[in-house]
Protein backbone atom coordinates (compact mmCIF):
# COMPACT_ATOMS: atom_id res chain seq x y z
CA UNK A 1 0.00 0.00 0.00
CA UNK A 2 2.72 2.46 0.97
CA UNK A 3 4.68 1.90 -2.18
CA UNK A 4 1.41 2.39 -4.20
CA UNK A 5 0.95 5.66 -2.75
CA UNK A 6 4.81 6.43 -3.51
CA UNK A 7 3.89 5.47 -7.04
CA UNK A 8 0.96 7.60 -7.28
CA UNK A 9 2.94 10.51 -5.46
CA UNK A 10 6.29 10.51 -7.67
CA UNK A 11 3.99 9.65 -9.97
CA UNK A 12 2.35 13.33 -10.18
CA UNK A 13 5.26 15.04 -9.39
CA UNK A 14 6.94 13.86 -12.67
CA UNK A 15 4.12 15.10 -14.87
CA UNK A 16 4.42 18.83 -13.37
CA UNK A 17 8.25 18.40 -14.68
CA UNK A 18 7.31 17.21 -18.14
CA UNK A 19 6.63 18.95 -21.17
CA UNK A 20 3.80 19.31 -23.08
CA UNK A 21 1.00 16.05 -22.76
CA UNK A 22 4.05 13.26 -22.22
CA UNK A 23 3.96 12.05 -18.65
CA UNK A 24 6.11 8.78 -17.43
CA UNK A 25 4.33 7.01 -14.79
CA UNK A 26 7.44 5.08 -13.25
CA UNK A 27 6.81 2.05 -11.93
CA UNK A 28 10.00 -0.44 -12.40
CA UNK A 29 10.90 1.06 -15.82
CA UNK A 30 8.57 -0.69 -17.52
CA UNK A 31 5.48 1.60 -17.17
CA UNK A 32 5.21 4.47 -19.20
CA UNK A 33 2.90 7.08 -20.78
CA UNK A 34 3.35 8.11 -24.60
CA UNK A 35 -0.04 8.86 -26.31
CA UNK A 36 2.10 9.61 -29.64
CA UNK A 37 3.70 5.81 -29.91
CA UNK A 38 0.01 5.08 -30.96
CA UNK A 39 0.86 6.58 -34.22
CA UNK A 40 4.29 6.14 -34.27
CA UNK A 41 3.10 2.10 -34.35
CA UNK A 42 0.29 2.15 -36.89
CA UNK A 43 2.59 1.01 -39.40
CA UNK A 44 3.23 -1.96 -37.61
CA UNK A 45 -0.82 -2.69 -38.03
CA UNK A 46 -0.70 -1.41 -41.44
CA UNK A 47 1.98 -3.67 -42.21
CA UNK A 48 0.80 -6.56 -40.22
CA UNK A 49 -2.68 -6.32 -41.30
CA UNK A 50 -1.67 -6.75 -45.44
CA UNK A 51 0.97 -9.18 -44.77
CA UNK A 52 -1.70 -11.64 -43.37
CA UNK A 53 -4.09 -10.40 -46.00
CA UNK A 54 -1.42 -11.23 -48.85
CA UNK A 55 -0.25 -14.48 -47.00
CA UNK A 56 -4.06 -16.00 -46.77
CA UNK A 57 -5.01 -14.39 -50.36
CA UNK A 58 -2.30 -16.87 -51.47
CA UNK A 59 -3.92 -19.45 -49.72
CA UNK A 60 -7.11 -19.11 -50.96
CA UNK A 61 -5.96 -19.07 -54.26
CA UNK A 62 -3.71 -21.94 -54.29
CA UNK A 63 -6.65 -23.53 -52.53
CA UNK A 64 -8.91 -22.87 -55.79
CA UNK A 65 -6.40 -23.71 -57.90
CA UNK A 66 -5.78 -27.28 -55.83
CA UNK A 67 -9.59 -27.58 -55.90
CA UNK A 68 -9.96 -27.29 -59.51
CA UNK A 69 -6.98 -29.48 -60.38
CA UNK A 70 -7.90 -32.33 -58.20
CA UNK A 71 -11.80 -32.56 -58.10
CA UNK A 72 -13.34 -35.93 -56.37
CA UNK A 73 -13.89 -36.59 -60.36
CA UNK A 74 -10.42 -36.84 -61.29
CA UNK A 75 -9.44 -38.34 -57.93
CA UNK A 76 -11.86 -40.98 -58.95
CA UNK A 77 -10.63 -41.39 -62.78
CA UNK B 1 8.35 -24.75 17.57
CA UNK B 2 10.03 -22.69 14.80
CA UNK B 3 10.48 -25.69 12.79
CA UNK B 4 6.68 -26.24 12.71
CA UNK B 5 5.36 -22.72 12.84
CA UNK B 6 8.83 -20.44 11.62
CA UNK B 7 6.71 -20.12 7.96
CA UNK B 8 4.25 -18.79 9.15
CA UNK B 9 6.40 -15.68 9.26
CA UNK B 10 6.82 -15.62 5.58
CA UNK B 11 3.36 -15.07 5.35
CA UNK B 12 2.21 -11.81 2.61
CA UNK B 13 -1.37 -10.86 1.89
CA UNK B 14 -0.87 -10.89 -1.28
CA UNK B 15 -0.46 -14.31 -1.53
CA UNK B 16 -3.63 -14.30 0.19
CA UNK B 17 -4.79 -12.44 -2.93
CA UNK B 18 -3.37 -14.92 -4.98
CA UNK B 19 -5.19 -18.14 -3.49
CA UNK B 20 -8.66 -16.01 -3.70
CA UNK B 21 -7.38 -15.63 -7.62
CA UNK B 22 -6.89 -19.13 -8.15
CA UNK B 23 -9.47 -19.82 -6.22
CA UNK B 24 -11.89 -17.84 -8.87
CA UNK B 25 -10.17 -19.43 -12.12
CA UNK B 26 -11.33 -22.93 -10.68
CA UNK B 27 -14.64 -21.61 -9.83
CA UNK B 28 -15.11 -21.03 -12.79
CA UNK B 29 -13.88 -23.73 -14.79
CA UNK B 30 -15.89 -26.28 -12.22
CA UNK B 31 -19.07 -24.54 -11.85
CA UNK B 32 -19.15 -22.15 -15.22
CA UNK B 33 -17.28 -24.86 -17.32
CA UNK B 34 -15.63 -22.43 -18.71
CA UNK B 35 -11.76 -23.81 -20.34
CA UNK B 36 -11.42 -26.60 -17.27
CA UNK B 37 -8.57 -28.17 -19.00
CA UNK B 38 -6.36 -24.76 -18.67
CA UNK B 39 -8.00 -22.94 -16.03
CA UNK B 40 -8.81 -25.58 -13.23
CA UNK B 41 -4.92 -26.59 -13.35
CA UNK B 42 -3.53 -22.42 -13.71
CA UNK B 43 -6.12 -22.07 -11.08
CA UNK B 44 -4.55 -24.27 -8.69
CA UNK B 45 -1.13 -23.86 -9.39
CA UNK B 46 -1.61 -20.33 -8.58
CA UNK B 47 -1.98 -21.34 -4.99
CA UNK B 48 0.58 -23.57 -4.72
CA UNK B 49 3.03 -21.29 -6.11
CA UNK B 50 1.83 -18.96 -3.91
CA UNK B 51 2.51 -20.98 -0.24
CA UNK B 52 5.67 -18.87 1.37
CA UNK B 53 8.65 -20.84 0.50
CA UNK B 54 6.88 -22.99 -1.62
CA UNK B 55 8.94 -26.33 -2.83
CA UNK B 56 6.99 -26.01 -6.19
CA UNK B 57 9.30 -23.23 -7.95
CA UNK B 58 12.90 -22.46 -7.41
CA UNK B 59 13.60 -20.44 -4.41
CA UNK B 60 16.63 -18.87 -2.73
CA UNK B 61 17.34 -20.76 0.89
CA UNK B 62 19.63 -19.50 3.79
CA UNK B 63 20.60 -21.74 5.80
CA UNK B 64 21.68 -21.15 9.96
CA UNK B 65 24.90 -20.70 8.69
CA UNK B 66 24.17 -18.12 6.18
CA UNK B 67 25.11 -19.81 3.70
CA UNK B 68 22.73 -19.24 0.41
CA UNK B 69 21.26 -22.60 -1.65
CA UNK B 70 19.16 -23.01 -4.38
CA UNK B 71 16.40 -24.90 -4.34
CA UNK B 72 14.77 -26.57 -7.27
CA UNK B 73 11.00 -26.34 -7.76
CA UNK B 74 8.99 -28.97 -9.98
CA UNK B 75 7.19 -26.21 -11.93
CA UNK B 76 10.18 -24.20 -11.97
CA UNK B 77 12.17 -26.96 -14.19
CA UNK B 78 8.90 -27.65 -15.98
CA UNK B 79 8.92 -24.17 -17.21
CA UNK B 80 12.43 -24.19 -18.36
CA UNK B 81 12.22 -27.36 -20.22
CA UNK B 82 8.41 -26.75 -21.88
CA UNK B 83 8.15 -23.27 -21.77
CA UNK B 84 10.57 -21.36 -21.80
CA UNK B 85 11.86 -23.12 -24.78
CA UNK B 86 8.19 -23.01 -26.03
CA UNK B 87 8.37 -26.98 -26.33
CA UNK B 88 5.32 -27.32 -24.83
CA UNK B 89 3.17 -25.03 -26.97
CA UNK B 90 4.46 -25.97 -30.12
CA UNK B 91 4.02 -29.93 -29.32
CA UNK B 92 0.54 -29.23 -28.27
CA UNK B 93 -0.18 -27.61 -31.44
CA UNK B 94 0.47 -31.10 -33.19
CA UNK B 95 -2.71 -32.01 -31.18
CA UNK B 96 -4.57 -29.30 -32.50
CA UNK B 97 -3.84 -29.34 -36.07
CA UNK B 98 -5.13 -33.19 -35.90
CA UNK B 99 -8.55 -31.86 -34.53
CA UNK B 100 -9.22 -29.67 -37.05
CA UNK B 101 -11.44 -30.44 -39.89
CA UNK B 102 -10.34 -28.02 -43.24
CA UNK B 103 -13.24 -29.16 -45.06
CA UNK B 104 -15.59 -26.44 -44.34
CA UNK B 105 -12.86 -23.94 -45.82
CA UNK B 106 -11.47 -25.57 -48.39
CA UNK B 107 -14.90 -26.43 -49.83
CA UNK B 108 -15.17 -22.40 -49.73
CA UNK B 109 -12.22 -20.51 -49.98
CA UNK B 110 -13.26 -17.37 -50.64
CA UNK B 111 -14.59 -17.32 -46.68
CA UNK B 112 -10.96 -17.63 -45.40
CA UNK B 113 -10.48 -13.61 -46.19
CA UNK B 114 -12.61 -13.32 -43.00
CA UNK B 115 -10.06 -15.24 -40.85
CA UNK B 116 -7.63 -12.54 -42.06
CA UNK B 117 -10.02 -9.50 -40.85
CA UNK B 118 -10.76 -11.01 -37.61
CA UNK B 119 -6.92 -10.24 -36.85
CA UNK B 120 -6.97 -6.58 -36.40
CA UNK B 121 -7.73 -6.64 -32.74
CA UNK B 122 -4.02 -7.75 -32.68
CA UNK B 123 -2.38 -5.06 -34.42
CA UNK B 124 -4.94 -2.10 -32.70
CA UNK B 125 -3.95 -3.60 -29.44
CA UNK B 126 -0.51 -3.32 -30.11
CA UNK B 127 -0.40 -0.22 -30.94
CA UNK B 128 -2.79 1.04 -28.16
CA UNK B 129 -0.59 -1.24 -25.64
CA UNK B 130 2.71 1.06 -26.63
CA UNK B 131 1.39 4.02 -24.74
CA UNK B 132 2.09 2.20 -21.89
CA UNK B 133 4.99 -0.19 -22.60
CA UNK B 134 7.50 -0.70 -24.60
CA UNK B 135 7.18 -2.31 -28.34
CA UNK B 136 8.07 -5.67 -27.36
CA UNK B 137 5.74 -5.99 -24.22
CA UNK B 138 3.42 -4.31 -26.48
CA UNK B 139 3.39 -7.04 -29.40
CA UNK B 140 2.93 -9.72 -26.89
CA UNK B 141 -0.05 -8.08 -25.30
CA UNK B 142 -1.32 -7.61 -28.67
CA UNK B 143 -0.95 -11.35 -29.61
CA UNK B 144 -3.76 -11.87 -26.76
CA UNK B 145 -6.27 -11.17 -29.79
CA UNK B 146 -5.00 -14.32 -31.61
CA UNK B 147 -7.28 -16.14 -29.31
CA UNK B 148 -4.63 -18.54 -29.17
CA UNK B 149 -2.72 -19.87 -26.07
CA UNK B 150 0.20 -21.79 -27.74
CA UNK B 151 0.93 -18.79 -30.11
CA UNK B 152 0.45 -16.31 -27.03
CA UNK B 153 2.79 -18.34 -24.79
CA UNK B 154 5.42 -18.41 -27.73
CA UNK B 155 5.43 -14.99 -29.32
CA UNK B 156 6.03 -13.56 -25.43
CA UNK B 157 8.91 -15.76 -24.64
CA UNK B 158 10.69 -15.23 -28.20
CA UNK B 159 9.62 -11.39 -27.30
CA UNK B 160 11.24 -11.86 -23.61
CA UNK B 161 8.18 -9.97 -22.44
CA UNK B 162 8.43 -9.80 -18.92
CA UNK B 163 4.47 -10.16 -18.77
CA UNK B 164 4.43 -13.90 -19.60
CA UNK B 165 2.31 -14.64 -16.38
CA UNK B 166 -0.62 -12.28 -16.99
CA UNK B 167 -0.42 -12.65 -20.72
CA UNK B 168 -1.15 -16.14 -20.29
CA UNK B 169 -3.50 -15.64 -18.09
CA UNK B 170 -5.41 -13.01 -19.95
CA UNK B 171 -5.52 -14.96 -23.59
CA UNK B 172 -7.20 -18.22 -21.65
CA UNK B 173 -9.60 -16.72 -19.12
CA UNK B 174 -10.93 -14.39 -22.85
CA UNK B 175 -10.98 -17.66 -24.63
CA UNK B 176 -13.05 -18.55 -22.62
CA UNK B 177 -14.94 -15.89 -22.15
CA UNK B 178 -16.10 -15.36 -25.61
CA UNK B 179 -19.54 -16.30 -25.22
CA UNK B 180 -20.13 -13.26 -23.31
CA UNK B 181 -17.83 -10.61 -24.60
CA UNK B 182 -18.97 -11.09 -28.64
CA UNK B 183 -22.38 -11.05 -28.77
CA UNK B 184 -22.90 -7.83 -27.54
CA UNK B 185 -20.38 -6.65 -29.89
CA UNK B 186 -21.46 -8.56 -33.01
CA UNK B 187 -25.51 -6.87 -32.10
CA UNK B 188 -24.13 -3.47 -31.48
CA UNK B 189 -22.52 -3.58 -35.04
CA UNK B 190 -25.11 -5.37 -36.96
CA UNK B 191 -28.40 -4.59 -37.97
CA UNK B 192 -31.39 -7.33 -36.89
CA UNK B 193 -32.01 -7.68 -40.74
CA UNK B 194 -28.09 -7.96 -41.65
CA UNK B 195 -28.13 -10.89 -38.71
CA UNK B 196 -31.30 -12.66 -40.77
CA UNK B 197 -29.02 -13.01 -44.33
CA UNK B 198 -29.20 -16.51 -45.45
CA UNK B 199 -25.99 -17.99 -46.67
CA UNK B 200 -27.05 -20.94 -48.39
CA UNK B 201 -24.38 -23.51 -48.16
CA UNK B 202 -23.08 -25.55 -51.29
CA UNK B 203 -20.13 -27.29 -50.74
CA UNK B 204 -17.21 -28.17 -53.06
CA UNK B 205 -16.02 -31.75 -53.01
CA UNK B 206 -12.69 -31.32 -51.78
CA UNK B 207 -10.33 -34.18 -52.47
CA UNK B 208 -7.93 -36.29 -50.36
CA UNK B 209 -4.94 -34.92 -52.68
CA UNK B 210 -6.20 -31.12 -51.73
CA UNK B 211 -6.54 -31.85 -48.24
CA UNK B 212 -2.87 -33.45 -48.43
CA UNK B 213 -1.41 -30.69 -50.28
CA UNK B 214 -3.01 -27.76 -48.26
CA UNK B 215 -0.91 -28.05 -44.96
CA UNK B 216 2.29 -28.65 -46.60
CA UNK B 217 1.33 -25.32 -48.75
CA UNK B 218 0.42 -23.09 -46.34
CA UNK B 219 3.18 -23.82 -44.18
CA UNK B 220 5.75 -23.10 -47.33
CA UNK B 221 3.93 -20.32 -48.18
CA UNK B 222 3.84 -18.89 -44.46
CA UNK B 223 7.48 -20.00 -43.56
CA UNK B 224 7.90 -17.57 -46.47
CA UNK B 225 6.60 -14.51 -45.55
CA UNK B 226 7.16 -15.15 -41.54
CA UNK B 227 10.17 -17.58 -41.35
CA UNK B 228 9.20 -17.40 -37.54
CA UNK B 229 6.24 -18.78 -37.82
CA UNK B 230 7.57 -22.04 -39.34
CA UNK B 231 7.50 -23.89 -36.06
CA UNK B 232 3.98 -22.50 -34.63
CA UNK B 233 2.41 -23.44 -38.40
CA UNK B 234 4.24 -26.00 -38.81
CA UNK B 235 3.63 -28.09 -36.03
CA UNK B 236 -0.05 -27.11 -36.43
CA UNK B 237 -0.19 -28.27 -40.38
CA UNK B 238 2.00 -31.29 -39.35
CA UNK B 239 -0.64 -32.30 -36.58
CA UNK B 240 -3.14 -31.83 -40.05
CA UNK B 241 -1.12 -33.85 -42.41
CA UNK B 242 -1.35 -36.44 -39.77
CA UNK B 243 -5.02 -36.51 -39.44
CA UNK B 244 -5.84 -36.11 -43.55
CA UNK B 245 -2.94 -38.77 -45.05
CA UNK B 246 -4.99 -41.64 -43.97
CA UNK B 247 -2.36 -43.87 -43.55
CA UNK B 248 -1.71 -42.39 -39.83
CA UNK B 249 -5.03 -43.27 -37.88
CA UNK B 250 -3.53 -44.15 -34.62
CA UNK B 251 -0.78 -41.15 -34.72
CA UNK B 252 -3.69 -38.96 -35.21
CA UNK B 253 -5.91 -40.61 -32.63
CA UNK B 254 -2.95 -40.33 -29.85
CA UNK B 255 -1.83 -36.84 -31.21
CA UNK B 256 -5.83 -35.60 -30.53
CA UNK B 257 -6.41 -37.01 -27.25
CA UNK B 258 -2.92 -37.98 -25.59
CA UNK B 259 -0.59 -36.07 -26.61
CA UNK B 260 -2.91 -32.82 -26.64
CA UNK B 261 -4.53 -34.04 -23.21
CA UNK B 262 -0.75 -34.79 -21.10
CA UNK B 263 0.72 -31.26 -22.86
CA UNK B 264 -2.16 -29.33 -21.41
CA UNK B 265 -2.02 -30.98 -17.90
CA UNK B 266 1.61 -29.74 -17.82
CA UNK B 267 1.22 -26.76 -19.49
CA UNK B 268 -1.80 -25.30 -17.03
CA UNK B 269 0.20 -26.05 -14.36
CA UNK B 270 3.13 -24.83 -15.50
CA UNK B 271 1.71 -21.09 -16.61
CA UNK B 272 1.07 -20.69 -13.02
CA UNK B 273 4.97 -21.02 -12.03
CA UNK B 274 4.54 -16.95 -13.36
CA UNK B 275 1.68 -15.96 -10.99
CA UNK B 276 4.01 -15.41 -8.03
CA UNK B 277 1.98 -12.45 -6.15
CA UNK B 278 5.49 -10.49 -7.19
CA UNK B 279 5.13 -10.87 -10.55
CA UNK B 280 1.50 -10.82 -10.97
CA UNK B 281 0.09 -8.51 -8.40
CA UNK B 282 1.30 -5.26 -10.20
CA UNK B 283 -0.79 -2.21 -11.69
CA UNK B 284 0.37 -3.82 -15.23
CA UNK B 285 -1.57 -6.71 -14.80
CA UNK B 286 -4.95 -5.08 -14.98
CA UNK B 287 -3.83 -2.65 -18.01
CA UNK B 288 -2.53 -6.03 -19.41
CA UNK B 289 -6.32 -7.68 -18.47
CA UNK B 290 -7.92 -4.47 -20.06
CA UNK B 291 -5.72 -4.28 -23.25
CA UNK B 292 -6.20 -7.68 -23.65
CA UNK B 293 -10.40 -7.34 -23.65
CA UNK B 294 -10.22 -4.45 -25.92
CA UNK B 295 -7.98 -7.25 -28.34
CA UNK B 296 -10.77 -9.53 -28.48
CA UNK B 297 -13.50 -6.40 -29.01
CA UNK B 298 -11.40 -5.29 -31.70
CA UNK B 299 -10.98 -8.41 -33.49
CA UNK B 300 -15.20 -9.38 -33.56
CA UNK B 301 -15.29 -5.78 -34.61
CA UNK B 302 -12.58 -6.02 -37.46
CA UNK B 303 -14.40 -9.28 -39.03
CA UNK B 304 -17.79 -7.79 -38.86
CA UNK B 305 -16.95 -4.67 -40.23
CA UNK B 306 -15.29 -6.00 -42.84
CA UNK B 307 -18.24 -7.98 -44.29
CA UNK B 308 -20.91 -5.28 -43.61
CA UNK B 309 -17.98 -3.14 -46.12
CA UNK B 310 -17.49 -6.31 -48.69
CA UNK B 311 -21.47 -6.09 -48.67
CA UNK B 312 -21.52 -3.00 -50.19
CA UNK B 313 -19.96 -4.43 -53.13
CA UNK B 314 -21.77 -7.90 -53.26
CA UNK B 315 -24.80 -8.49 -55.11
CA UNK B 316 -25.54 -11.73 -52.84
CA UNK B 317 -25.07 -10.70 -49.63
CA UNK B 318 -22.82 -12.49 -46.65
CA UNK B 319 -24.35 -12.75 -43.52
CA UNK B 320 -22.00 -10.16 -40.94
CA UNK B 321 -22.15 -11.59 -37.97
CA UNK B 322 -19.84 -14.69 -39.85
CA UNK B 323 -16.63 -12.31 -39.73
CA UNK B 324 -16.91 -12.23 -36.14
CA UNK B 325 -16.10 -16.14 -36.63
CA UNK B 326 -12.28 -15.03 -37.39
CA UNK B 327 -11.43 -14.87 -34.06
CA UNK B 328 -8.89 -18.01 -33.07
CA UNK B 329 -11.32 -19.26 -30.43
CA UNK B 330 -12.31 -22.35 -32.28
CA UNK B 331 -14.89 -23.48 -31.99
CA UNK B 332 -16.54 -21.65 -29.79
CA UNK B 333 -16.67 -18.60 -31.97
CA UNK B 334 -17.88 -20.50 -35.18
CA UNK B 335 -20.95 -21.96 -32.69
CA UNK B 336 -22.15 -18.82 -31.03
CA UNK B 337 -22.28 -16.74 -34.23
CA UNK B 338 -24.23 -19.97 -35.78
CA UNK B 339 -27.04 -19.58 -32.52
CA UNK B 340 -27.16 -15.69 -32.82
CA UNK B 341 -28.18 -17.03 -36.35
CA UNK B 342 -30.79 -19.17 -35.34
CA UNK B 343 -31.76 -16.83 -32.42
CA UNK B 344 -32.97 -14.44 -35.46
CA UNK B 345 -34.13 -16.85 -38.03
CA UNK B 346 -34.64 -20.47 -36.96
CA UNK B 347 -34.29 -21.58 -40.21
CA UNK B 348 -30.68 -20.01 -41.01
CA UNK B 349 -28.16 -22.35 -40.73
CA UNK B 350 -25.19 -20.91 -40.61
CA UNK B 351 -22.65 -23.31 -38.96
CA UNK B 352 -20.70 -24.47 -41.67
CA UNK B 353 -19.71 -21.15 -42.87
CA UNK B 354 -19.17 -20.02 -39.09
CA UNK B 355 -16.82 -22.91 -38.41
CA UNK B 356 -14.86 -23.16 -41.96
CA UNK B 357 -14.17 -18.96 -40.91
CA UNK B 358 -13.10 -20.19 -37.53
CA UNK B 359 -10.63 -22.67 -39.24
CA UNK B 360 -9.21 -19.62 -41.00
CA UNK B 361 -8.82 -17.38 -38.21
CA UNK B 362 -7.23 -20.38 -36.39
CA UNK B 363 -4.62 -20.05 -39.40
CA UNK B 364 -4.62 -16.84 -39.72
CA UNK B 365 -3.75 -15.85 -36.10
CA UNK B 366 -0.59 -18.22 -36.16
CA UNK B 367 0.59 -15.99 -39.27
CA UNK B 368 0.08 -13.04 -37.66
CA UNK B 369 2.11 -14.25 -34.52
CA UNK B 370 5.09 -14.93 -36.84
CA UNK B 371 4.55 -11.68 -38.55
CA UNK B 372 4.54 -9.88 -35.02
CA UNK B 373 7.81 -11.93 -34.41
CA UNK B 374 9.38 -10.75 -37.54
CA UNK B 375 8.69 -7.43 -36.86
CA UNK B 376 10.58 -7.38 -33.80
CA UNK B 377 12.90 -10.35 -33.47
Amino acid sequence: MFKLLNLIASSIGIIGSADGPTAVLVSDGSFVFEPTNFITNLSYMGLGMLGIFIVIGLIMVVTFVLNKIFSKKNDDQ
Amino acid sequence: MEVLFGNFANFDYRMLIMWIIGGLLIFLAIKKEMEPTLLLPMGFGAIIVNIPGSGAITQQITDALGNIAEEHGALSILYDAGIANELFPLVLFIGIGAMIDFGPILSNPKLMIFGAAAQFGIFFTLCLASIFFDIKDAASIGIIGAADGPTAIVVAQKLNSQFVGPIMVAAYSYMALVPIIQPPVIKLLTTKKERMIRMPYQPANVSKTTRILVPIIITIIAGLFAPSSVSLVGFLMFGNLIRECGVLDSLSETAQKVLANLITIFLGITIASQMHYEQFLAPQTLLILGLGLFAFIFDTAGGVIFAKVLNIFLKEKINPMIGAAGISAFPMAGRIVHKLGLKEDPQNFLLMQSMGVNVSGQIASVIAGGLILNFFM
